[in-house]
Formats: C-alpha cells, sequence, structure tokens
C-alpha cells in the first residue's frame, strides 16, 4: 500500500487554476520529487498534502488516514521544512530544535537530529546568526525532531551556494537511508537527478511526466549526439561523412574543422563501425564525447520551453 | 501542558532577548514618566510649592500702613526680596526685571481708602497674581475687621476633596496614568512580532504541528501579563520612592483591571497585525491609535480639562477606563464593590471581545 496517494487534486484562485486534476501516489521509502518551473503549482499541491491548504476537490491519504478525520495523527507523522525559514529568529540552535520536539508526542533525542544536520558545533549559535545553508539544515533538523514518517521538503536548496547544497544533498540521502519517505520540490534538474527515485514534472498545474529520472530520459534517448576530434587535419574527419552517413540510424553527419557530429538512433552500433574503420586505417582518435540527456531536456521536449531556474 | 510550556518558553525568550521590547516597554515609559513627574509633579512631597517674592512701598509712613505691613509679614508663602519698604520707582523697575512677584503699595494716610497690588502684566494670567489678590484681600478683610473692633462669625475653610479616602495629589495620578499607558503600549506595540512571523512563514509553520493556536495565543497572552508586571513593579516604585506617590493598593481589583487590560490591549494590537501586512504599516496604525488615546484619556491631565468636542474620544477610548481602573484600584483602594469598577472592566471587556473578534475574522496566517 502506498504511503502517501494523491488522487484527482484541484486547487483554484479565483480564475486562476493553479492545481489541475493532480494523482499519483508515494511508496514508502521513495524520494519522490515534484520539479517544474515557478507558479507551475508545486508548492500549492505540497500545502494541499500538508493540510495547510484545502483543495476544491480531490483526495489526498497519507498512511491511509485523511485531513477530514485525522488531522492530529497526520501532523504526528509528517514532518515540513517550508520554503521560507519558519525560525524563531531570537532563539539559538538547541532551543529551536527542543522547543518543537516539545510539541510532538514522539520525538527524536535533540542531540541525534543535530549530529545528523551537522549542527553540533553550532548548537548555541543564535538563528539570525546562521548562514543560509545552517538555517536551512536547521529547518530540516526542525522537520526531524518528531521521528516522521514523511518528510516534506520544499525547495531545500534554492537559493544556497553548491558547497551547501551537496551538504543538503547528504542528509536527504541519509534520510532515505533510515527508511523515511522524502517528498521533495525543487527547480534544480540536476538536483531531482541525482536524487529521486521518481520523478514527477508539473507544468501549469498539470503532471506532464512521472517516471524514475533514467526512464524519462531514455524516453528521449533514441539518438545520442556523438563528436570524435581528431588530432590530424580537418581531411581525416571529411573523409569519413559519406561513410559514416551510410551507417544504420545515423541521421545527421557534419564536420567541425577537425571534428565530426552525428546523430545516430543506435550508438553502439555506429560506434563499433567507425572504430574498426579507424582501427583497420590507423587513423589516431583524439577524443570522443557522447552527449548525456539530462531531466532538463526531457522537460523542454515535454513542455515546448526553455527551462529557466 | 508541555505544548504550552515549550510555546511558552520559545515567545518568552523571543520578547525579552527583544532589545526593542526592553527599549519601548520600559525604557520608555521610565523615561516619559521620569519627565513629567520631574516637570509637573515636584518631589518636595506633593506640599504646596506656592511661593511669591514680594516688596512694600511705604510713601508715607502711617501707622495703618505699618499694621498692614505686620499681618503681611506673618504670611508664611510670601518671601520678602527686602525687609525694609521701597520706593514705588524701585519696585516697578523689580517687577519690569522680574525680580519680584508683585508690590504692595500701602496706604498714604489713615484715611487712605486703597491699597494698591502692583503685578506683573506679562503674568496676567498665572494662579500667583490670582492668589495674590486673594491673599492681600484676606489681609485688608482681617485689618477692616480689627479697625472695625469686630471678630467675624464666618470664615472659609477650604478643603479640597477628591473620589478617594486621600487627598489626589499629581504625582499620584500621573504615575498611575503613566502605569495604564505603558501597559496600554506595550500591548498595542506588542503585536507587531506577529507580523514578522506572518512573514517568515512561523505561523504558518505552527499550523502544521499538532497544536491548538488557543495554545499558542494564550501563551503569547501570559508573556505580555510578565511584560507588565515588569512594568509596573519598576514604575510603581520610581514613582514611590523618588516621588512620594501614595499608594493604597486594592489586591483584588487591582489584579482583576490589570489582567483584563493587559489582555485588552494585546487583542488591540492583534486587530491591528491582522490589518496590515508589514511591519512599517503596523507600527503607523499603532501610533495612530497611541496618540490618540495617551492624550485623550487622562493620562497626563484631568478629562475635564479637554475641550468638549474632542470629550466623546476620552469616552469611548479603553485607555480612559484602564487608567481611572489602575487609579481607582492603586491609589484610592477602591475595591471590586464600588460601581466604577464595573464600569471600567465592563468598557474594557467590550473592547477586548470586540478587538479580538474583528481581528480573528481579518487575520491570516501566512503571507
Amino acid at each position: 500500500m502506498p504511503i502517501l496517494e494523491v488522487k484527482e487534486l484541484r486547487k483554484s484562485f479565483q480564475s486562476v487554476v493553479a492545481v489541475d486534476s493532480i494523482s499519483f501516489s508515494v511508496e514508502a521509502g521513495e524520494i519522490f520529487t515534484i520539479i517544474g518551473p515557478n507558479g507551475a503549482g508545486k508548492t500549492t499541491t505540497l500545502e494541499m498534502i500538508e493540510g495547510l491548504q484545502k483543495p476544491d476537490n480531490g483526495e489526498i491519504q497519507l498512511k491511509g488516514m485523511n485531513w477530514k478525520g485525522d488531522s492530529t495523527p497526520i501532523k504526528q507523522i509528517i514532518g515540513v521544512q517550508p520554503q521560507t525559514s519558519a525560525l524563531f529568529d531570537l532563539l539559538n540552535v538547541y532551543e529551536s530544535l527542543d522547543v518543537f520536539a516539545g510539541l510532538y508526542e514522539r520525538s527524536r533525542s535533540i542531540d541525534e537530529v543535530l549530529e545528523f544536520i551537522n549542527l553540533t558545533d553550532h548548537r548555541k549559535k543564535f538563528v539570525k546568526t546562521l548562514s543560509g545553508g545552517q538555517r536551512q539544515r536547521l529547518a530540516i533538523g526542525i522537520a526531524l525532531v518528531n521521528d516522521p514518517d514523511i518528510l516534506f521538503l520544499d525547495e531545500p536548496t534554492t537559493g544556497l551556494d553548491p558547497q551547501a547544497r551537496r551538504n543538503i544533498w547528504d542528509i536527504i540521502l541519509k534520510l532515505k537511508g533510515l527508511g523515511k519517505t522524502t517528498i521533495l520540490t525543487t527547480h534544480y534538474m540536476e538536483e531531482a537527478e541525482k536524487l529521486s527515485d521518481r520523478v514527477c514534472i508539473v507544468d501549469q498545474g498539470k503532471i506532464i511526466a512521472l517516471d524514475t529520472p533514467q526512464n524519462l530520459i531514455q524516453l528521449l534517448a533514441k539518438e545520442r549526439e556523438i563528436h570524435l576530434t581528431f588530432p590530424s587535419s580537418m581531411k581525416d574527419a571529411q573523409k569519413m561523412v559519406l561513410m559514416v552517413k551510410a551507417y544504420p540510424g545515423v541521421t545527421k553527419v557534419h564536420t567541425e574543422q577537425n571534428k565530426l557530429i552525428f546523430s545516430t538512433a543506435s550508438p553502439e552500433e555506429s560506434l563499433y563501425h567507425l572504430f574498426k574503420y579507424t582501427t583497420e586505417n590507423q587513423i589516431l582518435v583524439q577524443q570522443i564525447g557522447i552527449k548525456d540527456l539530462s531531466l532538463e531536456d526531457v522537460f523542454i521536449t515535454f513542455t515546448g520551453k526553455e527551462w529557466r531556474d | 501542558m508541555k505544548q504550552f510550556r515549550k510555546l511558552f518558553e520559545a515567545n518568552f525568550k523571543s520578547t525579552f532577548r527583544e532589545k526593542a521590547v526592553w527599549g519601548w516597554s520600559i525604557a520608555f515609559p521610565i523615561l516619559l514618566m521620569v519627565i513629567f513627574l520631574t516637570i509637573f509633579g515636584g518631589s518636595n512631597d506633593g506640599e504646596s510649592t506656592f511661593e511669591a517674592h514680594i516688596v512694600t512701598v511705604m510713601e508715607e509712613p502711617n501707622e495703618l500702613a505699618s499694621g498692614i505691613q505686620l499681618v503681611l509679614k506673618q504670611i508664611p508663602v510670601l518671601t520678602w526680596e527686602k525687609d525694609s519698604t521701597v520706593s514705588r520707582a524701585e519696585a516697578a523697575e523689580w517687577l519690569k526685571e522680574k525680580k519680584i512677584d508683585a508690590a504692595i503699595v500701602l496706604p498714604t494716610s489713615l484715611d487712605a481708602k486703597g491699597v494698591e497690588l502692583l503685578l506683573n502684566k506679562e503674568k496676567e494670567n498665572s494662579i500667583l497674581n490670582q492668589a495674590m489678590g486673594g491673599i492681600l484681600n484676606g489681609v485688608l478683610q482681617e485689618v477692616n475687621y480689627r479697625i472695625a473692633n469686630v471678630s467675624p462669625q464666618l470664615t472659609l475653610q477650604t478643603k479640597y476633596i477628591s473620589s478617594g479616602s486621600d487627598t489626589l495629589k499629581y504625582v499620584d495620578f500621573l504615575f498611575t496614568g503613566m502605569i495604564a499607558l505603558s501597559i496600554g503600549q506595550a500591548g498595542l506595540f506588542g503585536m507587531v512580532g506577529m507580523i514578522e512571523m506572518r512573514r517568515n512563514g512561523l505561523l504558518k509553520r505552527l499550523m502544521l504541528i499538532p497544536i491548538s493556536m488557543g495554545t499558542f495565543g494564550l501563551s503569547q497572552t501570559l508573556v505580555r501579563l510578565i511584560l507588565s508586571i515588569i512594568q509596573i513593579i519598576i514604575l510603581t516604585f520610581i514613582g514611590v520612592f523618588f516621588f512620594k506617590a501614595s499608594l493604597h493598593l486594592n489586591i483584588l481589583s487591582f489584579l482583576i483591571v490589570f489582567i483584563v487590560g493587559t489582555i485588552t490591549f494585546s487583542a488591540f494590537g492583534f486587530m491591528i497585525s491582522a490589518f496590515t501586512k508589514s511591519m512599517d504599516g503596523y507600527m503607523g496604525l499603532a501610533n495612530i491609535f497611541s496618540l490618540l488615546m495617551m492624550f485623550l484619556s487622562g493620562i497626563f491631565f484631568e478629562l475635564s480639562m479637554l475641550p468638549s468636542y474632542i470629550k466623546p474620544i476620552a469616552v469611548i477610548s479603553p485607555l480612559t477606563y484602564f487608567a481611572n481602573g489602575i487609579r481607582d484600584s492603586m491609589v484610592y483602594g477602591i475595591g471590586i464593590m464600588n460601581s466604577s469598577f464595573w464600569v471600567n472592566i465592563g468598557v474594557l471587556v467590550l473592547w477586548g471581545i470586540a478587538t479580538f473578534a474583528v481581528g480573528a475574522k481579518f487575520f491570516k496566517w501566512r503571507a
């Protein structure tokens, strides 16, 4: 049974439809990422699941419970890190965790949480003096104090420097190690690709794609772009254009100085023939590249829009 | 209970670690009270400080003039600039220089009818001039009786009666008013924290926690009460020990007025936070209410001194009733059996309920 089940969720603000019949389910232990541009409906979807907003339509089930009947037990088993900092500025790190821990029936030890979010050395530091990354880690720590089954992290890495982002990634992966279910929203394709078990791409309130990152990319991976660089002159590259064009699956071929660039639907086969030829003719290949497709390409393919961070 | 304790702890630390709270809710009222009491209250036991510097002018020495002079010399509030009499020109000069407050020109002969009182024109409306006229009238009457050799049957005995058991000194009036004002202001301005908590999402965050918002509100209220207790203790200490204010505490009525007032003004602040989105907006609106109440609620001066067209504001201002309630219970020792106590409480409760209801209706938990 899925730990979270969302059916036909719909929410509009006046005439604007923010979320338009979104359905998905998440299994226990998954990292489930919702990505999409600003205003796609990510936060609204999340807040409806968290019970902060009432959906106009649709059903939400968390561990078999719904907000109508079981709001208190649901609150006990979820942990939320909201987009805004939402901290008491004049408390220190330890006090912040301690206050929130005291509001739940069940709680983890504060020292354990501090260790987990790597803030043990800053336990006495006031919230208002923390760096962006530290604040975000504390917010995640607060989301953890009640030892929740499901965690909601709303854009935990937005606005952080690369190092701080990596620290947050480590924490999220550690959470998976603990068997927690994480629902994550993000702006960053790289992050979604790296962390998620499954990715749900949302645009204009609708799910446009939902699968594992690899599967999503493979949907597009019919053609890969390959380029070979030769050390000598451009002669070698030009010599091979016609030959490569004849390989099965190859669509476009062209040269750029001493580079041969072509697209193929069957990269393994094309490369096999090509290397056979270069070996037999003793042509030196200096560099070879196969362009990786990313979620960004998936997004662009599905929405026809440029990805904008 | 544990939830309440934790929320109280968070609110308590957030409030008392905020320097602005100490500045505006503690230091500012103290400063204001000390300034007002120093200027208007006087610290010399609250006794009359009336004092007039005078001289007498005797143009032609005679028995009547000497007699009047003798009577005048016995009046304690008159300070003699010069023990002997001076010339009219000299007296006029001193008056112009404001070296003396008044000069009395004694009669020139036994038959002379008039005694002249010379006063400074620029101080025409001062209390001192009126008092000098009164004093001199009394003296002349006394002399007239002596000349006629009769003793008066009726004499005027003035006594000031205040509504309490003791004479109300200005110090008492002002220091109780200041206590009411500072608690009122702490409430009006104190809910500004809600704006920041809404802006940074903390209010929304708290809704994700299995607590009722009532618990949160209650913990906030308890913090406001503690702040008010600190204000009362400090202001009362300064009023009583440095300015000799009188204290006739009726504990029961005081506690009720104090708790109801603190909650009412917090509710007022809550209403302001419901109508404003930014810190500046909140402070602006709170300042308007605060200024209106400050001067139109009988804090610094009696309501009877207000022009009639402005009195309606004083009549509806919650601070009027809070100040009255604090005064009644701290200076007059008026208990809960007195009808004025119930009027004060009633109006405060009405304000509290109304502002809370309006606030709750329009309050938004999220930015």
